[in-house]
């Protein structure tokens, strides 16, 4: 076992060493965005570079991870546990995915800025420090940095208005989020004297609950329904995500999303455990809200890319389900859950990204109609999706679901159970047609598809995403006991120590 | 009361009037003038809190630099003018019912002592002095040991290390941020 000291520079270098190496990577783009400047060849050659830096940053966390690194002492600003290790991992495999889909597509589209890898780079570096943040000041910057570039990402497409648009409104909304999410930690600061949420907890658990922390949790709680889009708080959900170009509506729907509720399990769990009774309602309702109008909305959309927004409005529902019993099934079930949806969500993105153009806005449920014959590998992928995200017995999709569900009947919540059962059903409306368009459906007359645009980088991540559904929902055990034993260090009790 | 007392009241009183003026002010920088005098009202504040490196920097930063970037971009961007009509009915309706809730409850908080406030809203009896950070006597000791700047640069450059380094990338996350939207040519 390992201990590193982060409050000296060279423990903090080490503790932080995927983070680092992201962040240097997204520099080392910059100058190739000033060197090569706006061109196919400088695009290509900062994407690549990018995917570089992920690969770099997996070899440095697998060596934080193999290697058991743990803090000397008390937690401090950033976690040294195996929940965080399993946290980096699923957001390097999101946003590695991501920098793939973007490969082909930002040249088709025209969008040949290479700052758009290093503000994706710059966005993953703020998912990783929110992540794995055991300090709310950590946490608020981390959230702010991945924020910020996504403001820009969102509306990177300046020619088309949606684009803009999007990228106004969820700049408007997010930081209004943000204030709820600062107000929320200035007022737990006030009831408890620390930031640490490990330290939190503790103070918490000394006294009973009072006004000020309660006030705290509830503006933390707003704060964060914001960001993982719960319903009432996923107004801006779907113009965002329609708006965005495709494979950064992607990385919104399983990065973003997969960060924020890894920060937000964080925090209930080792800071505000002791005050359960107060969060614990709060998060059922939001889940149930969640499931049922994510799931009825999503019913009535034609365009696939709308249809996907409200999906992950709904799966959203689902994570919280996981978030609720405050359990290290619920956890291992996140853990699971956030990497099946996150790798199903982007190899669909893929996909649709590769059908359409423009923005694919207009790609509507009819327009994928015979697919299958013409194209039968991408409609055989774009079947195992769909089937992965319904929650179908055989694949990746059906084995989170299943722990996501365990883990609420564990703790004896049968209403989130029978809820979330009805709410899979009612997805199959929308998530079917799309396979009974591409299989059971002849193409329109004169439809030839032969606008669909495949390149190498988005196939090879459309590949590598439906192997792993299939494989991982054929043969789950490995990884279930990687997240079970990750998990566990979200429940280890530490006893309060001095700090300096 | 004391001279102490006195003063803070002034400082107080001016910050919240200034803080109504700004918000109610129909003309952006008549608002961005009523806002340098919340700023200042509250460096005072801090002067008397014993944070008078805080009180400069307040001065300096947000009613010097910060300031006048807002009153470039006001004065750029053309609005001085115009002004909003939107403030129909509704919205007063709302604003004042959410407004005379809070108040209502906070009106339960005037007979408290300070001391007792913070007891009783911070749910335990005392604060753990082992997990809190330097407050009160060990501040004290802290400014005495290495001045004023001193007992704030030193936990900004150790213990605060990290997210000192992560508010530089925050910085330039905004940065390559505002070029990118500014760009002539993407």
């Amino acid at each position: 076992m390992n201990t590193l000291d982060l409050l000296t520079p060279l423990g903090a270098l080490f503790g932080l060493l995927p983070e680092v190496i992201i962040t240097i990577t997204a520099c080392i783009v910059f100058l190739v965005a000033g060197w090569r400047g706006s061109t196919p060849a400088g695009s290509r050659l900062a994407g690549w570079i990018s995917l570089a830096g992920i690969v770099l940053s997996g070899v440095a966390l697998s060596y934080l991870w193999l290697g058991g690194f743990s803090p000397s002492g008390i937690a401090h600003m950033v976690a040294l546990d195996p929940f965080r290790y399993a946290s980096l991992g699923i957001l390097l495999i999101v946003v590695g995915l991501t920098i793939g889909i973007s490969l082909g597509y930002m040249e088709r589209e025209r969008l040949l800025a290479p700052e758009y890898y290093g503000l994706i780079l710059l966005a993953a570096v703020g998912m990783m420090l929110l992540a794995g943040a055991v300090d709310f000041i950590v946490l608020f910057l981390g959230l702010e940095v991945m924020s910020v570039a996504a403001y820009v990402l969102v509306a990177f497409d300046r020619r088309s208005p949606a684009s803009a648009e999007a990228g106004l409104k969820y700049f408007l909304i997010g930081a209004f989020a943000s204030a709820f999410l600062l107000y929320g930690i200035a007022l737990l600061y006030g009831a408890t004297g620390t930031t640490n949420i490990i330290l939190v907890g503790v103070q918490l658990s000394s006294g009973t609950a009072s006004l000020l922390s309660a006030l705290g949790v509830g503006m933390l709680l707003i704060g964060f329904a914001f960001k993982v889009a719960a319903v009432p708080f996923h107004m801006w959900a779907p113009d965002v995500y329609d708006g965005a170009p495709t494979p950064v509506t992607g990385l919104m729907a399983t990065g973003i999303k997969a960060a924020a509720f890894l920060a937000l399990i964080r925090v209930l769990m080792q800071g505000l455990a002791p005050v359960e009774a107060l969060w614990q309602p709060v998060i059922s309702t939001l889940a149930i809200l969640t499931m049922v109008i994510g799931n009825l909305v999503a019913l009535s959309q034609r365009s696939i890319k709308r249809m996907l927004a409200y999906s992950s409005i709904a799966h959203a529902g689902y994570l919280l389900v996981a978030v609720w019993p405050g359990s290290r099934l619920g956890a291992a079930a996140l853990l699971m859950y956030l990497l099946a949806y996150g790798i199903t969500t982007l190899a669909a993105f893929g996909i649709l990204a590769m059908l359409g153009r423009g923005g694919e806005r207009d790609v509507t449920v009819d327009d994928i109609a015979g697919l299958a014959s013409q194209r039968p590998w991408m409609a055989f992928a774009m079947a195992i999706c769909m089937l992965s995200l319904l929650g179908f017995p055989g694949t990746f999709g059906f084995i989170a679901k299943w722990l996501v569900l365990s883990s609420a009947v564990f703790e004896g919540q049968w209403l989130l159970m029978v809820v979330m059962v009805l709410a899979s059903v009612v997805s199959a409306g929308y998530y079917l047609p799309v396979i009974m368009a591409m299989y059971m459906r002849d193409a329109e007359p004169g439809v030839t598809y032969s606008g669909v645009t495949v390149w190498g980088a988005a196939a090879g991540v459309v590949a590598v995403a439906i192997v792993g559904i299939i494989l991982l929902g054929l043969w789950p055990p490995d990884l279930i006991d990687l997240s079970m034993e990750s998990a566990a260090a979200l429940f280890q009790r530490s006893m309060p120590v001095a700090i300096q | 009361m004391t001279v102490v007392q006195i003063v803070f009241y002034v400082f107080a009183v001016a910050a919240v009037i200034g803080a109504i003026m700004c918000i109610t002010q129909r003309n952006p920088i008549a608002s961005a003038f009523w806002l340098v005098s919340v700023l200042m009202s509250l460096a005072g504040v801090f002067v008397l809190l014993q944070a008078q490196f805080i009180g400069v920097m307040q001065v300096l930063v947000y009613a010097g630099a910060i300031m006048v970037l807002f009153l470039f971009v006001i004065m750029l961007l053309d609005l001085g003018g115009k002004t909003s009509d939107r403030r129909g009915a509704p919205s007063w309706v709302l604003a004042v019912v959410v407004g005379g809730a809070i108040t209502v409850s906070m009106a339960q908080l005037a007979d408290y002592t300070p001391d007792q406030l913070a007891h009783e809203i911070s749910g335990s009896t005392e604060l753990n002095a082992d997990v809190v950070l330097l407050e009160g006597q060990r501040l004290q000791e802290a400014i005495e040991a290495r001045g004023v700047v001193g007992a704030i640069a030193e936990p900004l450059f150790g213990f605060y290390l990290i997210p000192f380094q992560i508010t530089g990338l925050l910085l330039l996350t905004a940065v390559v941020g505002a070029v990118v939207l500014a760009k002539r040519r993407i």
